[in-house]
C-alpha cells in the first residue's frame, strides 16, 4: 500500500486513493466503487481482514470483482507479526476465489489474472490474492514489470455492463429477497465458482501468449514430482525450505516431490486427483489450523483428503501443522515429514494419529 | 497519465423550493413499498429524494427503509438504489462518490454532477455507523450526503433500544418491570451536534422533522449543493415503536420540536442557524412541557410524575448549552471570575 500511496504521489498512477478508518469501511469503499464500474484495490492482513469479515460476505454475494491483497498474518491472540494462512481461509466458503503466491513475480503476474478473471462477466467474483506475512509482504526481490501496451492487450477495462449503478440505469440492487430467492441466487454463485475453472485456464494461456511467461498449470506448482512416491504439499513460501530439503533427499536417493497450491479457491480436485495418482504417499503441510476437523487436521490435508474420495488411487495421506506465527519451517521439518510419509509408503496406511505437529517446542 | 477530460468537482446547484406550490411534483420515490400506516420515515424517504431529484443514486443502509422499501420483485425507488450494510452508509456515500469521480475524471464515465446519499437508521447511524460517517465527514473532496432517520430504536427487527432512543422508553429490551420501572436508563446521543463540533470541514450539518416538509426538503437540497461531505439527522414519529394512533405522527414531530426535545437548526460552515418553531424558543418563546409530548405515547406509558420531571430537567438542561440543543459544553464561569 505504501508503494502504491508512493506511484499515486509521482503521478504514475492515477486513482481514487483512499484512506479509511478500518478495514470494515475500506471494504465497503471499494464495493460501492466497483458498483458504479470503477476497478478497484484493497488489502488487509490477520485480524484487520477478520474485522472486516461483513464486508467479505456481501462482496461476492453482490457479485463485486474486486481484487485485494491479504499478507497471511497469525490472528490475535496472542499477537504475532508472522503468517499464518487461517485469515484467508475465513472466506473459503463464500464465493472469494483464493490464491497463494510465494513470489514478487507471482505477485504481479497473479495481480494482472486476478482482474482478468474477477471481471470476467461470466464470474463477476472477488478474488483475494495471499501472500505470507513478513516473509514475502516484506521482503524485496527484482520484478519484471510489463509495459502498459502489453497489460493492455491482456486485461479489458472493466465493464460493469447492465448491473451499473447510474442515473441512466436506474435499477435497484440487494433488495431483501427472502426464503423465496435466496437459495437460487446462491446456486447462481456457486455456478459461477464452477465456471471460474475455465476462466482461470483462459487466462493463464492468455498470459503466456501476451507475456511469453507464467506457468502452462495454473493451479498448481509441480517441484520434481515425476518419478515422486513421496509428494508433499502446501502454500505459500514454505515452498522454498521444501524445495532445498527435497533436493537434498534426492542426493540420498529418496523419491520425494513437491506440489504448490496456487489456488484453493475453486479447488483443483481433478488435477490434483491426476497428479498424485502415482505417489504412494501424500504430507500435507498446513500453515493453518482447524481446530475439531477430522483428524485434526489443517485445512489442506482435509480438502486434499476430500478431492481424493472419489479417486482411484488413494494413498495414505498425513496432515502436518507446522510453521505457524511466523515460525520458519526447517529442513528437519521437511526430512521429519518426508520420514513419517516413508513410513505410511511402506505400511500402505497411515499410522492411525493421522496429524503431526512439527517444529513444536514440548 | 493526464487527466483528459473537462471534470470537475462542482454539485448540483439545487435552488430551494420558495414554499409548498413550488415544491416539484415528480416522484422518485412511489408505490411499491410496505412501510407500516402512518410510517414517517417513508415520507422522509420521498421527500428526500423528491428534493434530490433524478441525478441521484442513493443507498440504503440495513434497517426498516430497507426491508419495509425494497421486497424483492418491487421497488419504491425511481432513482438506482443499493442496500448497504448496516453500519455502513459512510463508506458506501464515500466509495460511490469516488467510484463516480474516478470515471468521471478518466473520461470513463460521463462527466456530470450526481447527487450521492446514504441513509441509515439510528441503529445504524447514531450506534453502529458512526466511526464511518466520522471518516467520511473528513474526506472534502467527495460529495455526498448522509441522511440519518431517527425512529429511536431499531424499528425493524422489533424495537430494540439504540443510542438514540430516548431515557426510559419501552422498547423490547427496555420493557418495565415490577423490580426495574426505567430499564432504558441512558440520556440520547446527541449525534448531529457531536458531527458538526467534531468535523470542521464538513460544511453543512442539520436537524429536520418531516412534519415542516418543505424546510427539510429544502436543507436536502442546501446538503446536496453546498459540496464536500454533509449530514442530515431526521426525528421520524414511528407508530409501532413509539405506540400511537398513526393518525398523530404528524403532531408529534411538531411537539418534540415546540417541546425542545428536537432543536431545528443547521450549521453551514460553522455558523448555526435555528429554524422555525426552535428559534422562536431561542429568541424567548416558552417550550411546552414535555409531559405533552410524552404522554401521548404508550412507550412512556410507564412514567410516573418523578420521570416526567426528570426527563424535563434534562431538556432544561440542553437549553443552557454554550449554543443551546447543539453544543453541550458551558464555560467554567468561576475561571472568569
Amino acid at each position: 500500500m505504501q508503494a502504491i500511496a508512493k506511484k499515486i504521489a509521482n503521478g504514475q498512477l492515477v486513482a481514487e486513493y483512499i484512506v479509511a478508518e478500518g478495514e470494515h469501511s475500506q471494504f465497503e469503499i471499494v464495493k460501492h466503487a466497483s458498483t458504479v464500474g470503477a476497478r478497484v484495490f484493497c488489502g488487509s492482513s490477520g485480524v484487520g481482514w477478520a474485522y472486516a469479515m461483513e464486508c467479505l460476505v456481501v462482496t461476492p454475494a453482490l457479485r463485486v470483482p474486486l481484487v485485494a491483497m491479504v499478507g497471511n498474518r497469525a490472528l490475535d491472540d496472542p499477537g504475532a507479526f508472522g503468517v499464518e494462512h487461517n485469515d484467508a481461509l475465513f472466506v473459503r466458503d463464500l464465493g472469494w476465489l483464493l490464491c497463494w503466491i510465494d513470489s514478487s513475480q507471482e505477485a504481479l503476474d497473479t495481480t494482472l489474472i486476478a482482474y482478468r478473471v474477477a471481471e470476467d462477466r461470466r464470474i463477476f467474483l472477488p478474488i483475494a490474492i495471499s501472500a505470507d506475512g513478513a516473509f514475502l509482504t516484506h521482503s524485496q526481490a527484482i520484478t519484471k514489470v510489463p509495459s502498459k501496451s502489453l497489460v493492455d492487450k491482456f486485461l479489458p477495462p472493466y465493464n460493469r455492463g447492465d448491473l451499473q449503478l447510474h442515473p441512466d440505469n436506474p435499477i435497484t440492487v440487494a433488495p431483501q429477497v427472502n426464503e423465496d430467492w435466496v437459495i437460487e441466487i446462491r446456486r447462481q454463485n456457486n455456478a459461477a465458482t464452477e465456471r471460474a475453472y475455465t476462466v482461470i485456464e483462459e487466462a493463464y494461456a492468455d498470459f503466456r501468449k501476451v507475456f511469453g511467461r507464467g506457468p502452462e498449470n495454473p493451479w498448481f506448482e509441480e517441484y520434481m514430482t515425476e518419478d515422486a512416491e513421496i509428494i508433499l504439499m502446501g502454500m505459500g513460501t514454505l515452498s522454498l525450505p521444501v524445495k532445498v530439503a527435497i533436493r537434498k533427499m534426492r542426493q540420498e536417493g529418496k523419491k520425494v516431490g513437491l506440489i504448490r497450491l496456487r489456488w484453493f479457491r475453486p479447488f483443483p480436485y481433478e488435477q490434483l486427483a491426476g497428479a498424485l495418482r502415482k505417489a504412494r504417499a501424500i504430507g500435507v503441510i498446513d500453515r493453518d489450523y482447524s481446530f475439531g476437523s477430522p483428524f485434526g487436521s489443517g485445512v489442506v490435508a482435509t480438502e486434499v483428503r476430500a478431492a481424493l474420495y472419489n479417486a482411484e488411487h488413494r494413498p495414505p495421506l498425513i496432515g502436518f501443522i507446522c510453521g505457524l506465527g511466523g515460525r520458519e519451517v526447517t529442513l528437519e521439518d521437511v526430512y521429519k515429514a518426508t520420514e513419517i510419509c516413508d513410513t505410511a509408503a511402506t505400511a500402505g496406511k497411515a499410522e492411525r494419529q493421522a496429524t503431526y505437529w512439527l517444529g513444536v517446542r514440548e | 497519465m493526464a487527466e483528459t477530460t473537462t471534470f470537475t468537482n462542482a454539485t448540483q446547484v439545487l435552488q430551494p423550493f420558495k414554499g409548498v406550490k413550488k415544491v416539484t411534483i415528480e416522484e422518485y420515490f412511489s408505490s411499491g413499498h410496505r412501510t407500516c400506516q402512518g410510517c414517517e420515515s417513508a415520507l422522509v424517504m420521498k421527500l428526500m429524494v423528491k428534493a434530490a431529484g433524478p441525478r441521484t443514486i442513493v443507498l440504503g443502509s440495513t434497517g426498516c427503509m430497507y426491508v419495509a422499501n425494497t421486497t424483492y420483485y418491487s421497488t419504491p425507488w425511481v432513482v438506482p438504489w443499493m442496500h448497504t450494510q448496516l453500519g455502513s452508509s459512510g463508506s458506501a456515500a464515500l466509495g460511490t462518490a469516488a467510484g463516480l469521480k474516478a470515471l468521471m475524471k478518466k473520461g470513463k464515465m460521463k462527466a456530470e454532477p450526481i447527487n450521492v446519499i446514504a441513509f441509515c437508521g439510528d441503529g445504524g447511524g447514531a450506534d453502529m455507523g458512526l466511526g464511518a460517517i466520522s471518516a467520511t465527514l473528513t474526506h472534502k473532496e467527495y460529495n455526498s450526503l448522509i441522511l440519518l432517520y431517527d425512529n429511536e430504536s431499531y424499528a425493524n427487527t422489533d424495537i430494540q433500544a439504540s443510542g438514540s432512543t430516548p431515557y426510559g422508553a419501552h422498547t423490547t429490551f427496555s420493557p418495565p418491570g415490577k423490580a426495574r420501572r426505567i430499564m432504558h436508563t441512558r440520556w440520547k446521543k446527541n449525534t448531529a451536534g457531536m458531527l458538526a463540533a467534531g468535523h470542521p470541514e464538513c460544511r453543512y450539518v442539520a436537524t429536520v422533522c418531516a412534519s415542516y416538509a418543505v424546510e427539510m426538503m429544502n436543507k436536502v437540497r442546501k446538503a446536496l449543493s453546498i459540496g464536500g461531505p454533509t449530514f442530515i439527522h431526521s426525528l421520524d414519529p414511528c407508530p409501532k415503536g413509539w405506540d400511537y394512533d398513526p393518525m398523530l405522527s404528524h403532531e408529534l414531530g411538531e411537539l418534540a420540536i415546540e417541546c425542545g426535545i428536537f432543536p431545528l437548526y443547521e450549521v453551514e460552515d460553522g455558523v448555526v442557524k435555528y429554524y422555525g418553531k426552535t428559534k422562536a424558543i431561542v429568541d424567548g418563546r416558552p417550550r411546552k412541557p414535555v409531559r405533552e409530548y410524552l404522554l401521548k405515547q404508550g412507550r412512556f406509558a410507564h412514567f410516573i410524575e418523578e420521570d416526567l420531571a426528570y426527563f424535563q430537567a434534562k431538556v432544561d438542561e440542553m437549553w443552557t448549552w454554550e449554543i443551546p440543543g447543539v453544543v453541550s459544553f458551558r464555560k467554567d464561569l468561576k475561571a472568569k471570575a
